[in-house]
């Protein structure tokens, strides 16, 4: 238990040592009838001191991509609040504001739709090194830059000067991870990194994005809806289903023996290869949840149950 | 267009003969196989999760009645449960047209739950072909060994391995066998001779050196 890194939560009083913080956050989106609850009261502390690596995980609907919008001042929450190092997003002047934005850096789910077609790839990284001034001269630039590729397991030769089209999904993703890593960010906030790369390639993004953790003391808000990857390099784990928290703590106990039956039911769906159990002859009824619109929530649920952490 | 046009739609284009009351008549049997409830055919795509609209790709697919659906990738991109869901549809479905289903995917661990038999592909060639419980128990190609270790395993932690290297480009391809500069078994005659396909037990081929 010592030598495990502190969860991402910490109990309040301990706020002010907080790099990022949601506050009971919820966000709904249109009203009366047809308000949708995204996200309902959820609090998460990403410490300033030690480095962790947290998993969100749910379904699509569950309200993981709301949450990394809300965590990167995308989008403003219905109610709750976010704080960078003790001050609201929504409140920072623009010098708070643009440190947060290089200490906080995210990663997409779509390594197709974040670059310009227009554009060679080094756009996407000479861009934020000039609006955050990192680097006096061309050369300085290009230094940090080959860096930072070169961090990713890229080559700066056969990567710079190139056209999106002309790389790969994998490699594109990569160009997003160093991006996020040019920056000597605190935290990234990775939605969905390799969802959309080819499982060969999906394990080496994984790799280097836990070489980061690991070599550079970043934290990581890992958002998924693969539990084998999260188990594979997150330290906690946090379950939401429609918008609620089901299930948080250590990732070894919430995957080896999940008390809430969502993240039971998640976990048993994940199809291991392993031959003997079948489910090509499962007579499970297909179609549990059809009948509801998205957003409905099951209206079988259980108390919330919390491990090792202290959530409000 | 509403889900019920949608499938309409396929079935018009497809079957001449058949009355449009007729094909009206059929919806709610082809919603019933997919799982789906009758006031889903007045719905718009928009109001449909993920799933939901996988699954009505599914009845679309079955309205004529096919002997072989080519499903590509059919569940990258919705979660576990829906996936899980999805699949299970499917070979519903196959059981009750008694199709085929020719399943293209990367996830070994679907393959593994659902298919019978197995191609493993790389650079553009079969490079293995056999029974599912052979492919898993005794992959003997090394990609195939490759990419099964390479799935992210939820017994032991430590054990995220890749596949070294990049996919090869299929403009210029790689000289001798296409995995050869990725092999971790490489021999001198990979880089040489283009490697033929062998038999190497009952309905089973491999393409390596190392088995010649």
């Amino acid at each position: 238990m010592t030598d495990r890194p502190s969860p991402p939560h910490s109990p309040k009083g301990r706020g002010s040592s907080a790099l990022l913080e949601a506050r009971n956050v919820s966000r709904v989106f249109g009203s009366g009838a047809q308000a949708t609850i995204a996200l309902e009261n959820f609090s998460l502390t990403v410490s300033g001191e030690t480095s962790s690596f947290t998993a969100i995980a749910g379904e699509s609907g569950s309200g993981k991509t709301t949450l990394a919008r809300l965590l990167l001042g995308f989008t403003i929450p219905t109610s709750g609040e976010v704080l960078y190092r003790g001050k609201n997003l929504w409140k920072m002047s623009r010098a708070e504001w643009l440190r947060f934005r290089r200490e906080v850096q995210a990663i997409f789910q779509d390594p197709f739709e974040v670059f310009n077609p227009f554009y060679k790839v080094d756009h996407l990284l000479t861009v934020p090194v000039a609006k955050l001034q990192l680097a006096k001269t061309r050369a300085q630039a290009r230094d940090l830059i080959e860096a930072a590729l070169t961090a990713v397991g890229l080559r700066p030769e056969e990567t710079l000067g190139r056209y999106p089209h002309q790389l790969s999904g994998g490699q594109r993703q990569r160009i997003t991870v160093a991006r996020a890593l040019l920056l000597r960010p605190r935290l990234i906030i990775a939605d969905e990194p390799v969802s959309m790369v080819d499982a060969s390639l999906r394990t080496t993004i994984l790799e280097s994005l836990k070489t980061l953790h690991t070599e550079f003391g970043i934290s990581f808000v890992y958002i998924t809806h693969d539990l084998t990857t999260a188990y594979q390099i997150c330290q906690n784990i946090i379950v939401l289903y429609r918008g609620e928290v089901a299930e948080v703590g250590d990732v070894e106990l919430v995957i080896k023996s999940p008390q809430h039956p969502y993240s039971q039911l998640l976990i048993s769906s994940i199809p291991e290869p392993v031959v003997d159990d079948r489910w090509d002859d499962d007579q499970a009824p297909p179609a549990r949840r059809s009948h509801q619109a998205p957003g409905a929530r099951l209206s079988i649920r259980r108390p919330m149950s919390v491990r090792h952490a202290d959530v409000q | 267009m509403r889900i019920g046009d949608q499938i309409l739609d396929g079935m018009r284009s497809h079957q001449n003969g058949t009355s449009i009351s007729a094909m009206v008549d059929r919806l709610p049997e082809l919603l019933a196989a997919i799982g789906l409830q009758r006031h889903v055919l007045r719905l718009y795509p928009h109001e449909l999760s993920g799933g939901m609209k996988q699954r009505v790709c599914i009845a679309i697919a079955i309205s004529a009645a096919p002997r072989v659906i080519i499903a590509d990738e059919p569940t990258s991109a919705l979660d576990v449960v829906v996936q899980r869901q999805i699949m299970q549809t499917l070979s519903n479905v196959q059981r009750r047209l008694e199709a085929s289903i020719l399943l293209v995917g990367h996830h070994m661990g679907l393959m593994a739950k659902f298919v019978d038999r197995v191609g493993v592909m790389y650079g553009g060639k079969l490079v293995e072909v056999g029974p599912v419980r052979d492919i898993f128990t005794d992959p003997k190609h090394p990609y195939t060994q490759l990419l099964i270790s390479s799935l992210p395993s939820l017994v032991e932690k430590g054990t995220l391995r890749g596949i070294p290297g990049a996919p090869p480009s299929l403009l210029s391809p790689p000289s001798g066998c296409v995995f050869h500069p990725r092999c971790p078994k490489v021999m001198p005659t990979c880089s040489v001779d283009v490697p033929a396909q062998r038999t190497v037990g009952p309905s089973r081929t491999v393409a390596c050196h190392l088995y010649d």
